[in-house]
This record gives structure tokens, sequence and C-alpha cells, in this order.
């Protein structure tokens, strides 16, 4: 069996890149005498050997099963929940031989409290300066779908790290829609997805009807879009890290308003505000053909997007500060507002520019919790109106 | 290289293998010799330097000893110190300068020592216990010189032992350098050995070691007393799933290639006393030192204080020999100290009272010798000694604790049945009666490699969650 393995890896051909992983993979290492003294080559050796081997992804889906078998209920710090709802519950860094495991609901108080404070001055300083401003903090999916979880499962700690975001947060425009999501996931409504991290269009629909109503604007009503199916073989970001082969796969959906049509709107990819890219409407429907499908709505990622719609002046303009969650939220508040679009993580010289160069009538943030408890993002929230 | 890994398996062993049988007798230990250090070096390739040099020490020593062990004892015994203090000065170097240095560097008088990053060469306790038991059994006539530098370089980097055991004697292995019997049945028998303790290392250890990790992370969260105790008992499961099965890994590829190396572990956490445990625990190490240090000091046949004294030096450096770091060495004392108190009165006692009783005070001093062990950190090995005996505003348990802990139940429940020497015993008789085993083992033996592969696979698997660049 050894044997035929050996003969096997040597014979196939090398995969370049993993869409499952979402990385670069290792291919056959250069040889010269220096990297084979300092070490290089055979590190280089070690990881070429382990990402081209043969039934890779068959060897993790039966991991996975063993350790399901061993009634762990999780893998890879991904549990499997009921009707296969996936939930991230611990991240696992690898440094050679040290494993650092951490579970995501252990956040420094300390730490986030700073963090929060500084979201705070920003929304005093947007509401002293008549800005209309919304922080959105979308939960995790362990926090939304706890009646999925495993019986037994320690919901208390995304409870309390919830009432400890709501205290510090009390008094502010910080949009809570923590009960309501968890109340609709509860009814059997597709909010979230099962195997990705975000939540599903129809997430994002009722995230946009809780930032019009905080406005005091009137959103459109959920007949008034039509849902298109654009794909029923969504596998996400959770699917990925879990291992879990075998679970059954998402659907995503465009929601189109039905008089208004997406193609009357262009999103205009921008850097150091010059255009370096344009498309009609919101969606990349090439990334619909690789693994992240997710990654189709606004076309994935980039520092500065601005959406407005053709030959339309007049109308208010939004800052909406985001990560990947903000993209299936904006096709709707496109309906109402020229956005400009910028990524809290890509960000590279701070948001003031911004504020230079365009004159905003809201502001609206919408940051992921995780994100906010894993990395200091949230202090890039800084803004100085004195002129 | 690791044996733990897929290229080691698939790619290294296939070949070695291979080379092996294919080439006539005369050649096996040259071959073992290259692929040896081929082995050494993927992982160190300079310090492979450190290990030919401590092989050609010994070697050209051993020669004089030899040369005079007979005819002039004065000079075979100076040869043989030099040789050792050689050899002792190269992992002394290279093992202990960081934590001399840091010691010394305290006292103001020192306060210009350098501050030395000195890495540790892989294997050098090892390998250097190795080659001084050379030395010492070629000195007390246990030993023939060896037949020429390959043989004996070969002795000293074979791989299956080079890296964490068990410690071979010279003596023991001599003859078989010589002259080896390979056959099916032996190679078979090794594989069998080897697929175990490479089940014992990734199925058991690595998902230990993962869970301890996870349990210590949240103890700084949601501080309990039982998920304080759990990461030192799941220590207790990693550490020794890890070695034994290392060195079961060893024993195994050594009889697929003809040798024959002896036990390093006997079911260590069945024991009903301390002084039992070092009777089963690491067997190679502490037959060296009471072979090569407590004896030579006279061991217990110069009366009752003076065996407390050669325990107190044996224990000293045994605790030493672990690691560069107090905790070891107060680990070692640790056992130094209860091994004395057994011997006065406590082992007559433990005689005495039901067996069960003599278990959990063994395992409750194994399991505290472990906390000592793992707290590289004494300060942190305090604050998780609080917790665990409920000294720190700790709760007793949590729901999140608990879930976690019937989720890990089957693995402990295998981990508990894998400590004793049950599922061994069940294995022979099984095999010895029904001939039907003949068929099945090789396919159980490929089930466990294929688990172990699936494994290993997974632990490479490493998604980045968002973006790619």
């Amino acid at each position: 069996m050894i044997f035929g393995f050996t003969i096997l890896f040597w014979v196939q051909k090398d995969n370049n890149i993993s869409e499952d992983e979402n990385r670069v993979l290792q291919t056959l290492p250069e040889f010269s005498f220096d990297r084979l003294i300092s070490g290089d080559y055979s590190t280089d050796m070690n990881d070429y050997f382990a990402d081209q081997f043969p039934f890779r992804n068959f060897f993790i889906n039966a991991k996975s099963r063993i350790e399901l078998a061993l009634l762990k209920k999780e893998n890879n710090g991904v549990v499997l929940g009921d009707d296969g709802q996936l939930a991230v519950r611990s991240s696992l860094n690898r440094d050679f031989d040290e494993i650092e495991i951490q579970n995501i609901d252990q956040f420094d108080k300390t730490r986030l409290s700073i963090l929060l404070d500084i979201e705070k001055q920003f929304d005093s300083k947007l509401t002293a300066a008549g800005i209309d401003y919304c922080f959105v903090m979308p939960m995790r999916s362990v926090d939304i779908a706890q009646s999925a979880m495993p019986a037994g499962f320690p919901n208390y700690r995304s409870d309390e790290l919830l009432s400890f975001v709501r205290e510090e947060l009390r008094d502010t425009h910080f949009l809570d829609m923590y009960d309501m999501f968890r109340e609709k996931y509860d009814a059997g409504e597709y909010v979230y997805y099962r195997t990705d991290h975000h939540w599903t269009t129809l997430g994002a629909y009722y995230c946009y009807v809780e930032i019009m109503k905080s406005f005091g604007m009137e959103p459109y009503p959920l007949e008034a879009f039509t849902q298109e199916k654009i794909s029923d073989s969504f596998y996400g970001t959770t699917w990925s890290k879990s291992g879990f082969r075998f679970v059954g796969s998402d659907e995503i959906y465009y929601f189109h308003n039905n008089e208004i049509s997406d193609d009357k709107f262009t999103s205009i990819v921008k850097s150091n505000f010059a255009e370096i890219n344009s498309f009609t409407g919101f969606y990349n429907h090439e990334k619909l053909k690789e693994k992240d499908k997710y990654g189709s709505f606004m076309s994935g990622s980039s520092t500065h997007i601005s959406i407005t719609m053709n030959n339309t002046e007049g109308r208010e303009k939004i800052l909406l500060l985001k990560d990947s969650f903000g993209h299936s939220v904006a096709p709707f508040l496109a309906l109402h507002f020229d956005i400009e679009m910028v990524d809290l993580d890509y960000l590279d010289k701070g948001i003031q520019i911004y504020f230079n160069n365009y004159n905003f009538d809201k502001v609206v943030v919408i940051y992921n919790l995780d994100n906010v408890i894993s990395n200091d993002n949230l202090q890039r929230l800084k803004v100085n109106f004195e002129k | 290289m690791v044996f733990s890994s897929l290229i080691f398996l698939f790619l290294y062993l296939a070949v070695t293998i291979t080379l092996y049988y294919i080439v006539p007798f005369k050649f096996r230990n040259l071959v073992l010799l290259i692929v040896s250090l081929l082995f050494y070096g993927w992982g160190e390739p300079l310090y492979i330097i450190i290990m030919i040099y401590s092989i050609v020490v010994a070697y050209v020593f051993g020669f004089y000893i030899d040369k005079y062990r007979d005819t002039d004892e004065k000079k075979a015994k100076m040869f043989l110190v030099i040789s050792l203090v050689l050899n002792l000065l190269a992992l002394f170097v290279f093992k202990y300068t960081n934590f001399i240095f840091d010691n010394l560097r305290v006292i103001p008088l020192m306060s210009w020592l350098p501050d030395t990053n000195i890495k540790l060469p892989i294997g050098i306790s090892f390998y250097t216990f190795q080659i001084m038991s050379y030395s010492i059994d070629l000195y007390r006539r246990q030993a023939k010189r060896a037949a020429n530098i390959i043989s004996f370089g070969t002795y000293v980097s074979l791989f299956p032992q080079l890296i964490a055991g068990p410690i071979v004697r010279y003596k023991d292995v001599d003859d078989q350098l010589r002259k080896r019997e390979t056959n099916i049945t032996k190679f078979a028998s090794g594989v069998q050995t080897f697929s175990a303790g490479l089940f014992k290392k990734i199925i058991i250890a690595d998902s230990m070691a993962a869970i301890c990790e996870y349990m210590k992370n949240t103890a700084m969260y949601e501080t309990t007393v039982v998920g304080a105790w759990m990461v030192v008992i799941f220590f207790t499961f990693q550490i020794y799933f890890d070695f034994s099965g290392y060195s079961d890994m060893a024993i195994g590829l050594g009889r697929m290639f003809g040798f024959e190396f002896l036990e390093n572990f006997n079911y260590p956490y069945i024991s009903k006393s301390i002084t039992e445990f070092w009777r089963r625990w690491h067997m190679s190490l502490s037959t060296w030192f009471k072979e090569y240090v407590y004896i030579p000091l006279g061991g217990n046949r110069k009366g009752l204080l003076i065996q407390f004294r050669n325990i107190a030096i044996v224990w000293f450096i045994t605790g030493f020999w672990h690691g560069a770091s107090w905790n070891y060495i107060l680990w070692g004392v640790y056992f130094g100290i209860i091994l004395i108190i057994e011997k006065i009165f406590l082992l007559k006692f433990l005689e005495k009272i039901p067996k069960v009783f003599a278990h959990i005070y063994a395992l409750f001093f194994i399991v505290m010798g472990w906390w000592i062990f793992y707290f590289r950190d004494l300060n942190k090995g305090v604050d998780f000694l609080k917790m665990m005996f409920g000294f720190s505003n700790s709760t007793f348990i949590t729901g999140g604790i608990l879930y976690d802990i019937i989720r890990f139940l089957p693995l402990v429940i295998i981990a508990i049945i894998g400590s004793t020497p049950f599922p061994k015993k069940q294995f022979k008789m099984l095999t010895e009666k029904y001939s039907v085993a003949r068929y099945v083992v090789p396919v159980g033996v490929a089930v466990v490699l294929f688990v172990c592969t699936a494994y290993m696979v997974n632990s490479t698997f490493s998604p980045f969650l968002y973006y790619i660049f």
C-alpha cells in the first residue's frame, strides 16, 4: 500500500491552487546546494509532499468522519449542527510543531472595550457633524444558529459576549439585530448560510430593513423583489475549513427589485480615487464558476467601490465602511443612495481622505463580530471634522 | 525528518527498505548509515557535523581503550575519560550554555556574559548517551571494539532511535551490527509494531496535545477546577502516547531491518508506586543511569545514607537531562524525594493497603509530576495549581467545560484502555487461537495506516479563511 501511494504521488500531475483551501499549493521545489544547507529545500519538499498527496480531499473527508465517529461533534474547530449547519467554534494556528488553538468566544475584555470606545467616539463625531450614522455588527453562525448546536453546547458564552457588547454600546447608534436574527433562524428562515460564515441575501435584506428604519426611511418590502436562485451548489468557507465534505450545499439568491433593474447601476472600482475597473449592476457572474460563490456579490473585496445610479443626480451619499458582509447589503442600499463602499480590512491610508473627498449624508459601518474580536481594524474609525 | 509525516512514510521509508533489501549483506550497514545521515540532515543540515565529530572522537578513542584495557588499565582509563569529556562537552555546549549563562548572569560580577541563543541539535541527548555507553562498555570489557567506523557510525546514527530513543547500549547491539537475521515474519512483526506506534502518536497523542492546548486557553477565560485538572490529565496521556508511540515506531523500524531493540515502556500508568513507575517508564534511560552513574557511585551497597545521596544525584541529573530549565530539574528532584521516602517506609505500607489505593496514590503523584514538567514557566504553573485546588476564584465546572469533556470521553476511554496491557494480551490470545488471524492482521494494519494517513493529510490542511493574497 505504501509503495502504491509513493508511485502514485510522482505520477499524478501537480495542482497549483487549492480552491478548497483558498491558497496556492507548494509545487516541486527548486534544488540548490545552498537551499539544502539552509534547510529551505527540505522544508519546501515536506510541504510539496503534503500538498500534492494523492486523494488529498478524500483523506480530509475521511478524517472528519472518523472524528465524528469518535463523537467529537466537530472537526478542525467547526461544529456540525442540525441539518448540516456548520459553525466555527475555534481557530487553529499552526507554527511548525506549535499549535495554538483559540476558542472564538475567548475575547480580551479590555481590548474589546478600547475598540468599542473608538467606535463610540466616531459615532459622536459624526452625530455632532450632523451625519446620520449606523453601526452594524453582524453576528457569527455560532451566535445565530444556537438552536442547531449539539446538546449541551455552551451557548451561554456567546450570550455573554453579546451582553458585554450591548452594555458597552448602550445609547449609541449600534443596531442590535441579534434577537431578531435568532428568532428568524429558529423559525426556519434561511438567514445565514449553512456552509459559509456569511448571512444569506435574505439575511442581508433584513439588515437593510433595520438600517433604513434607523434612518427613519421606508425600505422596500420583500414583495418588491424577485428572488432569483443563481446557484444551488455553493460550498462556503466553513465547509472548506471543516473537512466535512459530505454536508449539503447552500443556495444563493439575488434579489432583483421589480421596479428598478440592476443595470441602471454602475459599480466603479477605484484606486487612489481613479477608476481602474467598472461593471454594470452589483454582481460578477464569473465568480459563480469558482468555489467562493459569495464573491460574486460586488465582485468580492476591493478597497474602494463607488456605486451610482445612471443619469441620476441629487441622491444622498452614503459611506459604507465594511467587511465582506457588506457586499450583499450594498445592492439594497444602492436603491436609495449613492454609495462609496470602503473596505476596513484593505484600507491603507485611513478613512479621513474619504471624508475629505466627498460629502456624506450618512455613514454605515458593517463589520462582523468575529473580525471585531480578532483584529484591531475597528480603530481605523477615526475622523476629524475641523476644517 | 519526523516518523509521523507523509514524506517519511511514503518516500523515505519506501526507498530505504528497497535499497536495504536489494543490497548484499555486507553493504547493509553502509546503506543504513547513509540513509540515517540523510534522515538527520534533512532537518538539521549543519548539525550533522557535531554528530560526526562525536562519532569520530568516540571511535578513535575506543580504539585506544580497547588496545590498553587488558595491558595498561591506567592508560585505558585515561582514554575513556578524555573520550567521555569530549562527548559531554558537545552536549553541554549545545544544550546547557544558554541555561548556565542565563543563570550566572544574574550575579552582578557575571553580567557581562553574552545572551546566547544556541539552538539545540535534535537527538543530541540520545546519541551522546549512546556513544558514551560504547566507550564505557568497551572499557568494562562488556563489548568488543566496533568492527569499523561504518558499523559504529550506524550504531550511533541509526535513524529509528536517533531522535527519540530508546537509548540502545552498545553491548546490546554489538552482535547484531555484525550479523543479523532478516525474514518475512520479523519484517511483518516490525510493521505491526510500527503501525501501533504510529496510531498511538497520531490518533491519540496528537489529539490529546490539541485538546490540552485548547483546555489551557479555555482555562484562562473560564477558570474552573475541573478544566485545570483536565489540562494536566490530557498532558499525562499526551506524553505517554507520544513517547511510547515513538519508541514503538523505533522498535518496529529496527525489527524491519533485523535489529531487536529492548522495550522502552512497560505500561507505566498501571504502577502501584513511583518506584514501580520508574521501572516501567523510559526504561532505557533509567537503565543507563543505573548502569553508568548509580552503580559506579556505589548503588545501594554502601549503606543507606550513601544510597540516598546516590539517588539524589541520579535524579538531579535525570531531571536536568530532560531539558535545560529549572522545572525539569525540579521534576527530577521531586521524584528523587518520593523515591527516597518510598524506600524508607512507604513501599512496605503500600504493599499492605488495597491495590486500588496504591494505584490512586501512584497516579496522583505521576500526574502532579507532569504538572511540574508541563509548565516551564513556573509562574503559570503556580497559577494553574491554584486553579486545580480551588484557590483562585474558580468555579468547579461550567457547562462549556462539561460539554467538551463529554465530547472527549470516547478518546479518553481509548487512551485509558491503551495504557493497560489488555489490548496486547487480547491481540496475542486471538492471534494464537485463530489461524484466520494471518489474514485479518494485515488488513487491520492497512486500516490503521489508512486512518493515520488521513490524519496526517488533514494536519497539512490549512485553509485561509478569507482571501487569497
